[in-house]
């Protein structure tokens, strides 16, 4: 466990770490896993592991999930720096027995959704699954919506990542999700937003859901904006799925103050 | 008669008694016969609705936290269109889920091509790890039952609606394909009910002058190699025959996995949709009714 001083670094290192490993990678989805970073810090800052389970149905979020699992003490630096390359446990989309924090395999959108659904029936922990505007596109995401009211599974809430973005656009111009909050609540679901790139908000709404007394299951609406942080990834489609040049990624980390945290936390980035 | 499904059905209720075993279904529990485990077990027993693929990444949450999850449906939807839940949240994820697809092959019957999964051993034979099982009679249906719960791993599961006479009289072994009649002229390899016209065919043909060795694969996969090649050796000929497309089936399982060069048919379901009508009108019409065998086996020896 590395010791971050607040919540706010802990989702600028996750940002920073997520772009550096994409790098060395050569490939990967940069765009989401920035504007998650704070989300990401909101689970993970400062809370004890042992109380919830996180399921990550948006899997091509990984670099952000493993940064934060590097933060947290589960990846090592040396596997950080290995993410989608041959042998690595990072694979390109995480992988069920590569690290003890990976419940389920996920990539294909929408299996998070019913993969928690049955993990929340089989355990009395939270079980937090993680998904996003754009999976909503998927209908096995809405058969898991509607068969966890059915079943009742108050210990499970779902992170929806909400930032309006997919690869081939906006998700709004593609296939509009909207109204999601109406939507879940129509499928009988406990419902709050939250702007989603502020850590103690998210963390605040977050654990009033977690011990809400509702017998419903819960969702939290994270309204985030994509690539958020790097002025030229923001809310542009192109950055949901490629790497970074070595010049791209010097001006990405200045913007985002790297080498102060490089500073701040020694040793701590790639 | 009793068929395939009603064998599962029994053999769930035994297996039923080990508290990890759950069942989840969507929507099909009466008709894959899973109900009987659901009355008396209504704590392990969840239904999904009209939903596959939330059932099986369903399965696939609760086997994660420690239970052994068999999922039923029909074949023809499940692994139909849950073949992606199957290969990632069960298979890459190696939890203990038995999808059971019952209701496969042609004689399903008058629900027509809709319904008569013929794609499902392909299917669920391509992916690593997963266990394919094919039983042949209510009998050898229960047994298996018990054995894929008690293996505890990515299993499918094939069973038929229709019931057939029962013909295997040793209790089936995992893994191991049984051969349930000796034979000098050549070998007939088969999987699921069809077991029981084959094994006519083979009595009739004797009456002939010609000696079938018939081999029963209730396992497809991992398939046994050496069963049929000591066979198709000492016969010099194999013929293969199942309700199922001869793309990816046990015809396509033995050729990958013959040890030596043996001449070898494969009969099946060729580049066709089943069709409404009667199992046995299906049946004789893609030729694998107990004259179709007959006229196969005569053909091959000629």
């Amino acid at each position: 466990m590395k010791h971050i001083q607040s919540i706010q670094d802990f989702a600028k290192l996750v940002r920073i770490l997520s772009l550096q490993s994409i790098h060395l990678a050569g490939s990967g989805h940069p765009g989401g896993s920035l504007d998650a970073a704070e989300v990401f810090a909101a689970i993970y800052y400062a809370r004890s592991k042992e109380k919830i389970e996180v399921v990550l149905s948006a899997g091509h979020l990984a670099p952000a999930w493993y940064a934060s699992l590097y933060l947290t003490g589960e990846v090592t630096r040396h596997q950080m720096r290995s993410l989608r390359k041959l042998g690595s446990k990072l694979q390109g989309h995480p992988e069920r027995g590569t690290l003890p924090s990976i419940l389920n395999t996920s990539g294909p959108l929408g299996q998070g959704a019913s993969f928690g659904v049955g993990r929340a029936l089989g355990t009395k922990k939270t079980v937090l699954v993680i998904t996003s505007d754009g999976e909503h596109q998927e209908g096995q995401t809405w058969e898991a919506i509607m068969s966890a009211a059915q079943f009742g599974c108050s210990n499970l809430v779902f992170l929806v990542l909400h930032n309006n973005m997919q690869i081939d656009g906006h998700v709004t111009n593609i296939m509009n999700v909207e109204s999601l909050a109406e939507k879940y609540a129509a499928f009988h679901w406990e419902v709050q937003s939250v702007e989603g790139n502020k850590p103690l908000l998210v963390q605040k709404k977050l654990q009033k859901l977690i011990t809400s007394q509702s017998k419903k299951p819960r969702v939290l609406i994270c309204h985030t904006l994509a690539g958020k942080g790097v002025s030229f990834m923001e809310n542009n489609p192109l950055w949901h799925g490629k790497s970074l040049s070595d010049k791209e990624l010097q001006c990405a980390l200045g913007e985002l103050s790297a080498q102060k945290m490089k500073e701040n936390y020694p040793g701590v980035l790639l | 008669m009793k068929s395939t499904r009603d064998g599962f059905g029994e053999g769930l209720l035994e297996a039923g008694k080990n508290k990890n075993v759950w069942v989840v279904t969507a929507n099909l529990g009466e008709s894959t016969r899973a109900n009987a485990f659901a009355k008396k077990y209504p704590k392990r027993f969840i239904d999904v609705g009209v939903a596959e693929q939330n059932m099986i990444g369903i399965a696939a949450g609760l086997a994660s936290t420690g239970k052994t999850v068999v999922a039923t449906s029909f074949a023809a939807f499940s692994p139909g269109r849950s073949f992606d839940q199957i290969r990632v949240s069960v298979a890459l994820n190696k939890l203990p889920v038995i999808i059971v697809g019952s209701h496969a092959g042609l004689t399903v019957g008058e629900d027509g091509a809709t319904h008569q999964a013929l794609e499902d051993l392909a299917l669920m034979r391509s992916l690593p790890g997963m266990t394919v099982l094919s039983p042949a009679d209510f009998q050898e249906a229960r047994e298996l039952t018990k054995l894929a719960i008690k293996k505890n791993a990515p299993c499918y599961l094939r069973l038929s609606r229709q019931g057939f006479a029962d013909c295997v009289k040793e209790k089936p072994v995992l893994g191991k394909a049984a051969i349930i009649r000796k034979g000098k002229h050549i070998t007939l390899c088969v999987t699921g009910p069809l077991l029981a016209h084959v094994l006519e065919a083979a009595e009739l043909l004797a009456k002939q002058g010609i000696s079938c060795e018939v081999i029963n694969y209730s396992t497809i996969k991992p398939f046994d190699s050496t069963t049929v090649t000591k066979s198709g050796k000492k016969t010099g000929k194999i013929i293969s025959f199942e309700e199922h497309q001869t793309a990816g089936g046990l015809g396509s399982a033995i050729a990958e996995h013959l040890t030596i060069p043996i001449p070898l048919k494969i009969v099946g379901v060729t580049n066709r949709f089943g069709t409404s009508g009667t199992a046995s009108e299906l049946l004789k019409k893609f030729g694998l009714d107990v004259a179709g065998i007959v006229q196969e086996v005569i053909h091959a020896l000629q």
